[in-house]
């Protein structure tokens, strides 16, 4: 059961398992102090990964029309309108902020995490970990079978829906069209795989004007995220917190994790992610309960039928 | 209550009605394989033979579900490329196949009447592949990051016994 019990994708797993090829863990930062929300890196992302259109709509949601991370948006970038001051009100201060607006932005990506539920439900093995640490689906190893799109405690994948080119014709197995046309694999955030292994940093760090996407190696984005921190709570600001940052937390920490100035649930985060797949062995129990009540079923009713 | 535009964090599951259809098979499939040999053992050879018909169909209708849900129908082969035991898809299928290929051997065998220790051996396998065949699919659900899914993991809950088992039962006597 201890093989069950300890997810892959742990810290022992990487880089143990590449050997010499094992890099530096790689990740983001993203500071929403000083995003500004231009949505470059939306482009950016878009324009490198070649990751189609997502819908043109107009959704009144303050600047956001994306609306949401997906697998035709792999940077996401949030709006927040609130009435709130931007640095808490100090004692004796009254800097007249007490009715001041304040716009939230937040560049939302995958989060990399240390223990990824997507990595572990995916049974092709088409989720991978790769030699930065980072989650990359293989695409011309995906099956579709979704299981990793209710594993993510983010909501991050989700499978493509439209047709893989204009005139494929539907798959057809024995005549039948199990086949739908659309792409039907699942996509997400691959952290620029293919940029890293060129020495690039990725399209949405190198797009970002405000350095609020930071790119770079976990451990010193960690420690410039903390300096960041102490140095606005120094400043007041309201509400600052780093989140993700915790290689403790429910999923071993993030790898792209974030500054954010409000709780997590305002950027539409959850609060206490949790890696689905830490519970595993008290899922099989359970189904191993459940198994010996069906043979004790069998037995019974085969015995009540006998006379 | 605080929320992004009142959107949920997480994304809907994609899976299409063949999922549900397929707790119900292949809890159908696993029980009438447990049961026909519970019945070939106590000497009931009409209720052994029609269960076991039973959870052959439900055996081959199966994979014809899981395969008509992907999303890329004609990779449904990869879902054999690893054996993973941190995913209960990948164990399933694994599962799946074994109890899939001995239920339908053994209906075959027993339709044409040939190679009776061959059946016996391919009954047995189905029997013992039939309970986690049951089953397993409960840990699929209960280990997503679906609060109410993920929360009925414990064994208070006993979400697991699949829909299909009870009417494999009712359906072998009756038929």
């Amino acid at each position: 059961m201890s093989a069950v019990a300890e997810p892959s994708g742990s810290p022992a797993a990487w880089p143990d398992t590449y050997g010499d090829e094992a890099k530096e863990r790689m990740g983001f930062f993203t500071d929403t102090s000083v995003c500004i929300g231009c949505k470059a890196c939306e482009v950016a992302c878009k324009e490198w990964n070649l990751v189609p259109e997502d819908g043109i709509v107009w959704t009144g949601e303050s600047y956001d029309n994306t609306s949401e991370l997906g697998a035709n948006t792999w940077r996401h970038v949030a709006f927040i309108e609130q009435n709130e001051p931007l640095h808490e009100s100090v004692e004796g201060d009254g800097d007249g902020e007490a009715d001041a607006l304040r716009w939230l932005m937040s560049s939302d990506v995958c989060k990399h995490c240390t223990h990824a539920a997507c990595l572990d439900v995916c049974p092709t093995g088409s989720l991978f970990r790769t030699e930065y640490g980072t989650v990359v689906v293989q695409e011309d190893i995906c099956n579709g079978c979704g299981y990793c799109v209710p594993a993510c405690p983010f909501g991050v994948l989700d499978k493509r829906h439209i047709p893989r080119h204009s005139n494929d014709p539907p798959a057809e197995i024995l005549g039948l069209q199990l086949g739908k046309k659309e792409d039907g694999r699942v996509w997400k955030c691959t952290l620029c795989y293919d940029r890293l292994k060129g020495g690039h940093e990725p399209a949405c760090a190198k797009a970002c004007p405000t350095d609020s996407i930071q790119f770079g190696p976990l451990d010193e984005l960690r420690e410039r995220a903390d300096q960041r921190l102490s140095k606005l709570q120094a400043e007041n600001w309201n509400g600052a917190r780093l989140y993700g940052r915790d290689p403790d937390d429910g999923v071993g920490g993030f790898g792209a994790f974030f500054l954010l100035l409000d709780e997590p649930e305002v950027y539409g985060l959850p609060p206490d992610p949790v890696v689905t797949t830490r519970d595993l062995p008290e899922m099989w129990r359970t189904a191993a309960i459940a198994a010996g009540a069906v043979v004790v079923g069998a037995v019974a009713a085969f015995l009540g039928g006998s006379h | 209550m605080r929320s992004y535009y009142g959107r949920p964090v997480l994304k809907e599951p994609v899976w299409q009605p063949e999922i549900p259809w397929y707790f119900f098979t292949g809890g159908l499939a696993g029980a009438s394989s447990i049961l026909s040999l519970v019945a070939r053992i106590g000497g009931n050879e009409e209720l052994a033979k029609k269960s076991l018909y039973i959870g052959a169909a439900a055996d081959i209708v199966s994979p014809a579900l899981l395969v008509s849900d992907l999303g890329r129908p004609e990779r449904f082969l990869n879902m054999f490329r690893v054996f993973k035991v941190t995913s209960p898809m990948s164990v399933g299928s694994w599962i799946l196949a074994v109890s899939g290929g001995a239920s339908s051997t053994a209906a075959v065998l027993e339709a044409t009447g040939r190679l009776k220790p061959v059946k016996y051996l391919a009954e047995l396998v189905a029997a013992l592949s039939g309970g986690p065949l049951s089953v397993y699919t409960a840990t699929l659900v209960s280990d997503t990051a679906i609060p109410v899914w993920h929360e009925a993991r414990s064994p208070r809950a006993m979400q697991g016994l699949r829909v299909g088992s009870p009417s494999a039962e009712r359906s072998s006597r009756t038929w």
